[in-house]
């Protein structure tokens, strides 16, 4: 496994005391699978990308659980093996490629230092290289694209240039945050293909987070579902598709306008973190609610790696 | 009815300052020679990329922008001939839904002042029954009156955009101009909100332009279907027949990467062309290069593209 998540729950301070974000999310990613974390807004899953390199802020707490890389503990390491872990094995791709790029410093300089400050390499050979991984992005003219600065560029390139970064030092693992969300169709599907490509040369992990459901059908190998800081749901790609179990995933997917033109709205608004409801956190929207789901919380059904489900239609 | 709506030959030019400090400029075609018709009760829908002239389009329709040049007229009346004070009137028969929410309300209104302002405005209701007809503008995007005295800030994204159309809605408009007004939202919000489209549609009899880029979305609510690209309008047909048959490489492309098929785009940027989509065509042919295609065909199917007029 390159990436384990045991039990995670984390919570952060707000002016009601501390509220749980995630809770008892476990989920694993192995060698050159891409695992996709689909979820609406407010449902954790950006919380839990940054969680695996450590990067969330001063009232964010790790209330239980672990996350391991390659079997380490990511929360019991020093801050300075951190440094070589973040961006040289795992790196992640923002969404909003505009501000994750410097505007004045130009495209390969900013490349450049991933090799320079990691690795200790020197200016010429490391130019070399970030022209190298500029053309592994479908640059048609990465010398051009090297001396240009993130302005002179489209969302689309400004994105792949990111991926760039991400792969330069060759990673097993990248977490990409919505990378598409703020791109048109055509870039988007550029920047999809870049990434499947990259995936099956290098063998890569990939830890995908979307609400799209359209990228995750073409994208993904497993798929976890994530409603209130909870996975609800956990299958492999092609089950899923065919046959989602949960409420709250049928919903997202007729939604999504993905069975068929038929449109059936999940009822109702996600609930604020400070409202949870009890029992089941998806009863108040769900259709098919029982007495039960009121006041218990279901547990897995199914197995694991495979296909569950947390909902007692499916007994418990 | 007949038609609500007609666009003729609509052109608008922006110009670019080619860098930060330079005095040269260059002009933009956002549009270029546009023409469209909307009857009543129909919902049209206008697909392109970014950058394709869609939001362009509707700002020059409800002239929040003055287009360059081209005809418009709704309801009767040209309305580029008109001054801004004969043109008070027809405005409140076209309003528009903007994208995002969290931009198009002012956080510092509450929801019966916003709401109430298009009503006080233009004089539809006297001031002692405003509070019942907000409620009831309010009651028909699925809210009701506990939203009153609520600010922006207080309500989740589709609620925002619940009252961003109960707005729109307030002055009784013949036509609505809705710009990606789902594409800000999460997916079970969108949901709602274009089967609420949906049912004011049919209940109040609304003619709606529908900007989308998303195809699956606007195949589910729209009746005809405009595909832009760079400021010209490439393809123009019935939904049926756009999305069984589509006939420009552009939409061809669109569609097929809505289904998750992959295609193969031309990689090395060509010489600019008569047509514009001349640059990434695959199916190119020298007579593309020399002039430009017009929109010809059938009345519901129409392409722009030479591929299709000499077949």
């Amino acid at each position: 496994m390159v990436l384990e998540i045991k039990n995670l729950t984390l919570s952060v301070l707000t002016e009601y005391g501390y509220i749980d974000v995630v809770e008892g999310l476990s989920f694993n990613i192995d060698e050159g699978e891409i695992y996709g974390l689909v979820g609406e807004s407010g449902c954790g899953k950006t919380v839990t990308a940054l969680s695996v390199l450590r990067l969330l802020s001063k009232s964010f707490r790790v209330k239980s659980g672990s996350i391991l890389f390659c079997g380490e503990n990511i929360f019991s390491l020093p801050e300075k093996d951190l440094g070589r872990i973040r961006g040289r094995e795992i790196s992640i791709v923002f969404q909003e490629p505009m501000t994750s790029l410097n505007p004045v410093i130009k495209i390969g300089e900013q490349i450049e230092e991933m090799f320079i400050v990691h690795l200790g390499m020197e200016r010429k050979m490391a130019k070399q290289k970030s022209i190298e991984v500029l053309e592994e992005v479908g640059f048609g003219n990465p010398e051009r694209t090297f001396h240009q600065y993130p302005h002179q560029l489209s969302g689309g390139q400004r994105q792949r240039v990111l991926i760039a970064m991400a792969i330069s030092l060759g990673p097993k693992l990248i977490i990409c945050d919505e990378p598409t969300t703020a791109l048109d169709v055509a870039s988007e599907r550029e920047v999809l293909d870049i990434l499947l490509n990259l995936v099956e040369r290098r063998r890569v992990s990939m830890l995908f987070i979307t609400h799209n459901l359209h990228i995750v059908e073409r994208l993904c190998h497993r798929i976890g579902i994530m409603y209130l800081g909870r996975l609800v749901e956990e299958q492999k790609k092609e089950s899923f598709f065919s046959n989602p179990l949960h409420p709250y995933s049928q919903g997202l997917l007729s939604s999504a306008l993905m069975k068929g033109e038929k449109l059936r709205p999940i009822r109702g608004n996600v609930p604020e973190l400070r409202n949870i409801p009890e029992g089941c956190k998806f009863h108040p929207r769900c259709d098919l609610v029982m007495d039960i789901c009121r006041t218990k919380e279901p547990k897995v059904v199914g197995k694991e790696r495979e296909s569950w489900v947390r909902c007692f239609l499916y007994g418990s | 009815m007949g038609e609500v709506l007609s666009v003729r030959e609509l052109s608008k030019l922006y110009e670019v300052k080619k860098s930060l400090l330079s005095f040269s400029s260059t002009k933009i075609k956002a549009l270029d020679n546009v023409s469209l018709d909307l009857s009543a009760y129909e919902t049209l829908g206008v697909v392109g990329e970014s950058g394709s002239g869609k939001s362009t389009l509707a700002r020059c329709i409800l002239l929040l922008e003055r287009p360059d040049s081209g005809y418009i007229t709704f309801l009767g009346k040209e309305l580029t001939k008109l001054k801004e004070k004969e043109l008070r009137p027809l405005r409140k028969k076209m309003q528009i839904v903007f994208q995002d929410p969290y931009s198009s309300l002012n956080p510092r209104k509450r929801v019966i002042d916003v709401i109430a302002e298009p009503i006080l405005q233009f004089g539809l209701e006297k001031r002692e029954n405003l509070r019942d007809s907000v409620i009831s503008i309010l009651r028909s995007v699925g809210l009701d009156e506990s939203f009153l005295y609520k600010y922006p800030h207080e309500m989740s994204g589709g609620q925002r955009q619940r009252i961003a159309i109960a707005r729109a809605l307030a002055t009784d408009p013949s036509l609505l101009v809705a710009d990606e007004p789902v594409s800000s939202l999460d997916v079970s919000i969108q949901a709602q909100i274009l089967s609420l489209l949906l049912e004011i549609k049919e209940k109040k009899r609304l003619s709606i332009i529908f900007i989308s880029h998303d195809l699956k979305v606007v195949r589910f609510i729209c009746d005809r279907i405009i595909v832009m690209y760079r400021g010209r309008i490439v393809e123009e047909g019935t939904k049926e027949e756009v999305f069984s048959n589509p006939l420009h490489p552009y939409t061809k492309m669109l569609l097929s990467y809505s289904e998750g098929k992959p295609t193969k785009i031309r990689k090395e940027e060509g010489e600019k062309g008569g047509c514009v989509y001349y640059e990434i065509c695959n199916w190119r042919k020298k007579e593309c290069l020399i002039d430009s295609p017009k929109l010809s065909g059938q009345e519901s199917h129409k392409v722009a593209c030479f591929l299709e007029s000499t077949r």
